[in-house]
């Protein structure tokens, strides 16, 4: 892995910026709330802070979108270019350097949240409510359905960012008219779950998987149900993506000009 | 320290430079400026104070070695020719030339043998110039 | 075919939209030379400068390095010098050689050492905070480091102080060992660097028009290859 770690810094560097302002804005929303709520604050004063949570999506939208525009405006992607690199070497940088933001934009929408519940009083009783989780589906259950859930919050930035990768660089072959990220982000769209069918299809044979989901009133026990996942839609989805990865990586190296 | 010479920055870039390097040494010969011996510069240091492609200094030298002005000592550098008789052939051999275009160039304007002489003469006691000699 | 050519087009023909930049193109150039490109703006010199080094693809004809087609084995033998900036505002002087050292199977520090010195650059200095002339010759210090066969440099002296021009000059002289680099330099003003040249090769509007030896211009014609430019152009 000879030079990603000077392209990954690069990437880094170029959304430092955008990066640190989405990051001090979380932030200050969750300051905010933080020192309004109390004992006898009302307890809806708690669901601002999980508007960050939105706003990390289209935060990361930017950042996906910033990552290659700086380099395009600076004349930096003429170096990018001309250095003996893969394109694929050079996709991943950057998309590495955004899912980290994404990550840490995230982490600190949750930090935000759980901060402010605590200070709201509902310690208590999100302990409660995690245990009685807990002992509806068995901790290993539980591990694993909050595993899911975590894996398809970030499949689903990896999704962005890959999709938005993709398109840009389309954008990039034909003119750099902006409104033909549209057409790009619909084609690439089409394209990938052109892919996932195809997946859909040659994991047919793959066992479908199941987790389960408890949900219900805090203060009595909550009922359980099972979600069956099937697997070849997800393998394909993950093939899908794959190969859009690709497809941007076989771009920059091969038919990208300046 | 060898001496400068003159190519320095100065070149005519309407003749070959390579000749230019030539007939720069071979003037700084005969005026003595280097003599019999002496150390060239290194192709390396001519070339950047002349701005001028290593390639080219090399050829310079390479062509000066073949007619015999300069040696060349392993590992030691370039040197002006000790042979006495080449460099006073040379002496000679480049006066003709200066005369050569002198007297091109005067018959050009109309003058015959002798009032070119009778020029050359002339011009020798007006100017006081001294024709080489040491003694005053 | 005696001998291999560094570099080899062969009807190279290259177009932006209506714009035809350049207009079958054969040129082949051997190791070890300098060869400067000379054109006035929009004579296809960048472009084919970009041909060489993978920014750009042909409509038609070829490009061979080292009898390869251009990709990442050529790539890692040529060192691109485009004539705009590639350096990010975060970067020192130091960053940035240490950036493309990291990027390149061929760099050389101690010639970056040296490239940096000669040409008064400070390693802490931030990049951002360079005058024009102090970024062209970081620019070169980048791109010299390298040990490639094969350097393209786009209009290195453009728009430059006269210290920093002779500066550049010196450093590509002094840097230049006989039979192993190839230069290929564009430039649209030659009196300064026509001395360094080894062949020349004039393009107008996409064209070869004068693809000579630099001394054969001179001994032929008469005249300096800027005296010669200022006639094909005039």
């Amino acid at each position: 892995m000879k030079g990603f770690g000077k392209l990954l810094k690069k990437d880094l560097e170029s959304i430092k910026q955008v990066a640190i302002v989405q990051g001090v804005g979380i932030l200050l929303w969750n300051l905010f709330f933080f020192t309004r709520v109390g004992k006898e604050s009302p307890p809806w004063m708690v669901l601002p802070t999980l508007l960050p949570f939105v706003l990390v999506f289209f935060w990361h939208i930017m950042q996906t979108v910033q990552v290659y525009r700086h380099e395009w405006q600076l004349g930096g992607i003429y170096q990018t270019l001309t250095i003996p690199q893969p394109g694929w070497k050079i996709a991943l940088a950057k998309l590495t350097a955004v899912m980290l933001g994404f990550v840490l934009n995230t982490i600190l929408a949750a930090v935000g949240f759980l901060l402010t519940v605590w200070r709201a009083g509902f310690r208590e009783l999100a302990f409660t409510y995690v245990n009685s989780l807990i002992q509806a589906i068995t901790l290993a259950e539980f591990i694993k359905t909050t595993s899911v859930f975590a894996l398809g919050y970030l499949m689903l930035g990896i999704n962005i960012a890959v999709v938005i990768h993709a398109s840009y660089n389309c954008m990039r072959l034909t003119s750099r008219f902006r409104f033909l990220l549209g057409i790009s982000l619909f084609t690439v769209g089409w394209l990938q779950s052109l892919f996932a069918s195809a997946g859909y299809h040659i994991f047919r044979w793959v066992p479908h998987f199941a987790i389960k989901v408890p949900f219900g009133d805090p203060l009595n026990i909550p009922q359980t149900v099972n979600v069956i996942f099937n697997s070849s839609i997800i393998l394909g989805y993950i093939l899908a993506l794959a190969l859009t990865f690709w497809l941007t990586g076989y771009l920059i190296e091969n038919v990208l000009e300046v | 320290m060898p001496k400068e010479l003159r190519v320095e920055l100065e070149f005519d870039s309407t003749r070959p430079i390579y000749l230019q390097i030539i007939d720069e040494v071979k003037r700084a010969v005969v005026r003595n400026i280097l003599t019999p011996g002496e150390k060239l510069p290194s192709q390396r240091e001519l070339a950047l104070n002349a701005r001028v492609n290593p390639n080219t200094v090399q050829r310079a030298y390479r062509e000066m070695e073949t007619m015999g002005l300069v040696e060349t000592k392993r590992g030691e550098g370039t040197f002006i020719s000790q042979d006495e008789g080449f460099l006073a052939s040379l002496r000679s051999e480049m006066a003709h030339a200066a005369v050569q275009d002198f007297v091109r160039q005067t018959m050009a304007l109309g003058l015959n043998e002798s009032e070119v002489i009778q020029l050359v003469s002339e011009f020798f006691r007006e100017a006081g110039v001294k024709g080489g000699s040491d003694h005053d | 075919m005696t001998e291999q050519m560094l570099v080899q087009t062969k009807n190279l023909t290259k177009r932006f939209g209506r714009v035809l930049a350049l207009n079958d193109v054969s040129i082949e150039i051997p190791k070890g030379i300098v060869v400067g490109l000379v054109g006035p703006n929009g004579s296809g010199k960048s472009t084919f400068l970009k041909l060489l080094a993978g920014l750009v693809r042909p409509d038609s004809g070829t490009v061979l390095i080292n009898g390869q087609k251009v990709g990442l084995k050529t790539k890692a033998q040529v060192s691109y010098q485009p004539e705009i900036d590639q350096f990010y505002d975060w970067m020192s002087v130091g960053d940035a050689l240490d950036y493309t050292a990291g990027l390149v199977p061929d760099w050389n520090w101690e010639k970056a050492q040296e490239l940096l010195g000669f040409l008064n650059l400070d390693q802490g200095a931030r990049v951002k905070h360079l005058s024009k002339g102090m970024r062209a010759r970081l620019k070169l210090a980048v791109s010299m480091s390298r040990e490639a066969d094969l350097y393209l440099l786009d209009e290195p002296l453009s728009g430059i102080d006269p210290p920093s021009r002779v500066r550049i000059i010196k450093s590509l002289i002094g840097g230049y060992e006989s039979g192993r680099h190839t230069i290929i330099l564009s430039t649209h003003e030659v009196a300064e660097t026509e001395g360094i040249f080894e062949r020349v090769v004039f393009l107008e509007k996409g064209r070869v028009r004068i693809d000579e030896s630099a001394e054969s211009i001179r001994a032929a014609h008469g005249r300096s290859i800027q005296g010669l430019f200022e006639e094909v152009y005039e």
